[in-house]
């Protein structure tokens, strides 16, 4: 069976747009069978309503007035808010949470007849690299079950994986888009900071958190992205440079393919890269070289402190945006009667969220105290600008940098959340370009004894139409995507 | 290098609970200490970097700053937004008391 995409089931619909039914059902009789192993989603909406929302979508279709996205059947992250469905970020403290109104990305994908499947799994607050930190349940690794999927948006991934959705949400601080998509054998995009709305995505890391597509193929992400990129009102932070239509520049890089001067930083592809990592990532370069690339290596020392600074600043920006949680006007409640302030704020707050969120909200609080903020969280902000400067001087010079999405192969679960550090150590590849706010995607690119593979490619700040073309032809070269387990069809 | 004694640590963890709302319970303690030491010791590896008259970036510098005009536009209702309060008193939020 041929694996669909988004884009082949958008343009199937237009022309015969009854087939959306048939679609609802398939992708529903899938989430009953591979669901109960997967455990992608936490909130599923019920299918009567989808078939509902199709017929909406079916009628525009006959009349002309259809969006973009009709045919469009999307998985969300559950740290995104939708109206009315409600939205827990994976945590206790939020397990009731109705929101009243929509991000403004959801809004956008419905506007264009995207419709909404459910509401996928997550790490607690998008903390985690694994999905393994979710207070519901973990969600496993569709390529081998034993295993991970990768996080935070380890759900978001797998429902596309595994065909529950034709695409996906995630959000994306340290990797969270791309470690899941490295693993799952999906595309993941984290767009340029300030390319995507952040309103209505529930905040982890402001300064770095970034919302972007999953999807079985570098053109689907495209699709996603023109409808979600874009200046929004409500979003300060969100300047939104657009300067072509993605899909455009993907056709053209997959017809007319496009050379570029990649460069690899030797200090992402020495420590922590397991050996077969590192043979796989330079059998995708000798690929793409015999194609026309060119390919350089230098050496950038100060790339070895990325990972501590980035979780300092993480963890000091977590402490702050998640003070917000009390109980009062929304989340875990407890009743306030006769109670102090100090009392009823603890008790939630304790309650309510992980071991994993705790220890970053309370190493967060340090880092920003008085007596060491100068020696965390100043220092890692000025080894923060140390590393935009260098990477940004580099791509004057290079077109793109190119490593491993993910420096090891998907972890069995349980292996790596028993040691927060053996955790923070996954994110070595991904950090650096949510530290320094440029876009970067991860492309499937190889399968070690059926286990997937993913090669990153990062851009200049918004360089999203040159990004998506190459990423386009280096997946019509690797010949990966699009892919699906064979169980799970 | 910033290193800090058992003692040191256990004061410091008590510290932090209370500045951030969060109670660690007595079984909790030790292995909370022990998880701060190690990611303590990871931090400190920035201390080996010369950032001498670096200046702190705390947010991806943007060309322009997107402010809203100042003029009344539509939004949330008060029933649409208090439908997550669990406590009320007269159509308001209700809090603990503070004094």
């Amino acid at each position: 069976m041929e694996v669909p995409t988004l884009a082949s089931v958008i343009e199937e619909i237009r022309s015969r747009p009854k087939l959306l039914t048939e679609y609802i059902e398939e992708i529903y009789e899938r989430i009953n069978r591979v669901e109960p192993i997967l455990r992608a989603y936490i909130t599923i909406r019920p299918k009567e309503e989808v078939l509902r929302d199709a017929k909406v979508v079916i009628e525009k279709l006959r009349s002309g007035e259809a969006g973009k996205l009709a045919g469009a059947l999307v998985a969300i992250k559950d740290n995104i808010v939708t109206k009315g469905l409600r939205t827990t970020c994976a945590s206790r403290m939020l397990k009731d949470f109705i929101p009243p109104y929509n991000a403004t990305v959801v809004e956008r994908l419905l506007s264009n007849d995207a419709i909404i499947i459910g509401k996928t799994n997550m790490d607690e607050f998008a903390m985690g690299s694994t999905t393994e930190n979710s207070a519901f349940y973990p969600t496993r690794n569709p390529w081998d079950t034993n295993r991970v999927p990768g996080g935070s948006s380890g759900g978001s991934a797998v429902a596309v994986s595994a065909l529950e959705a034709l695409a996906s949400l995630g959000s994306d601080t340290g990797g969270s888009v791309r470690a899941p998509a490295a693993f799952t054998a999906t595309v993941g995009l984290k767009p340029t900071y300030g390319l995507v709305s952040r309103y209505g995505l529930i905040a982890y890391a402001s300064s770095m958190d970034q919302i972007g597509p999953i999807c079985r193929s570098v053109v689907d992400t495209a699709l996603i992205l023109d409808v979600i990129a874009g200046k929004d009102g409500k979003d300060a932070t969100c300047i939104g440079v657009r300067k072509c239509n993605y899909v455009d520049e993907v056709r053209e890089g997959i017809n007319d393919g496009v050379k570029a001067k990649l460069v690899v930083i030797e200090e992402m592809v020495s420590e922590g890269v397991e050996p077969v990592i590192k043979a796989s990532f330079e059998r995708t370069l000798r690929k793409l070289e015999a194609n026309g690339f060119s390919v350089s290596w230098v050496s950038e020392q100060i790339i070895k402190y990325s990972l501590p600074a980035y979780y300092i600043i993480a963890m000091g920006e977590a402490s702050s945006n998640l003070a917000r949680y009390d109980g009062l006007r929304y989340g875990l409640h407890h009743s306030v009667e006769g109670l102090s302030w100090y009392e009823v704020f603890s008790k939630v707050r304790s309650e309510g969220f992980g071991r994993e969120v705790k220890r970053r909200i309370l190493v967060g609080t340090y880092v920003l105290s008085a007596g060491y903020y100068d020696a965390y969280y100043l220092r890692a902000s000025k080894v923060r600008r140390v590393i935009r400067d260098r990477l940004k001087d580099l791509l004057r010079r290079y077109d793109f940098i190119v490593s491993p999405t993910m420096p090891v192969l998907p972890p069995k679960l349980g292996e790596r959340i028993v040691d927060p550090l053996k955790l923070y150590a996954i994110d070595v590849e991904t950090v650096v370009a949510n530290l320094a706010g440029l876009p970067a995607i991860s492309v499937p690119s190889d399968f070690i004894s059926n286990l997937p593979v993913g090669f990153q490619i990062m851009g200049d700040e918004f360089s999203e139409c040159y990004l998506l073309k190459v990423s386009a032809f280096i997946e019509s070269i690797l010949k990966v995507s699009p892919t699906a387990p064979s169980w799970v069809m | 290098m910033l290193v800090l004694s058992e003692e040191e640590l256990r004061e410091w963890v008590r510290r932090v609970s209370r500045l951030a709302l969060i109670e660690i319970r007595p079984e909790e303690e030790s292995s909370l200490i022990n998880d701060f030491k190690r990611i303590i010791e990871f931090f400190n590896k920035l201390q080996e970097v010369n950032v001498e008259g670096v200046e702190p970036l705390f947010m991806v510098p943007k060309e322009e700053i997107i402010v809203r005009n100042d003029v009344v536009g539509k939004c949330l209702n008060r029933e649409e937004f208090m439908v997550n309060v669990k406590e009320r008193i007269n159509g308001y939020v209700k809090g603990p008391k503070i004094v």
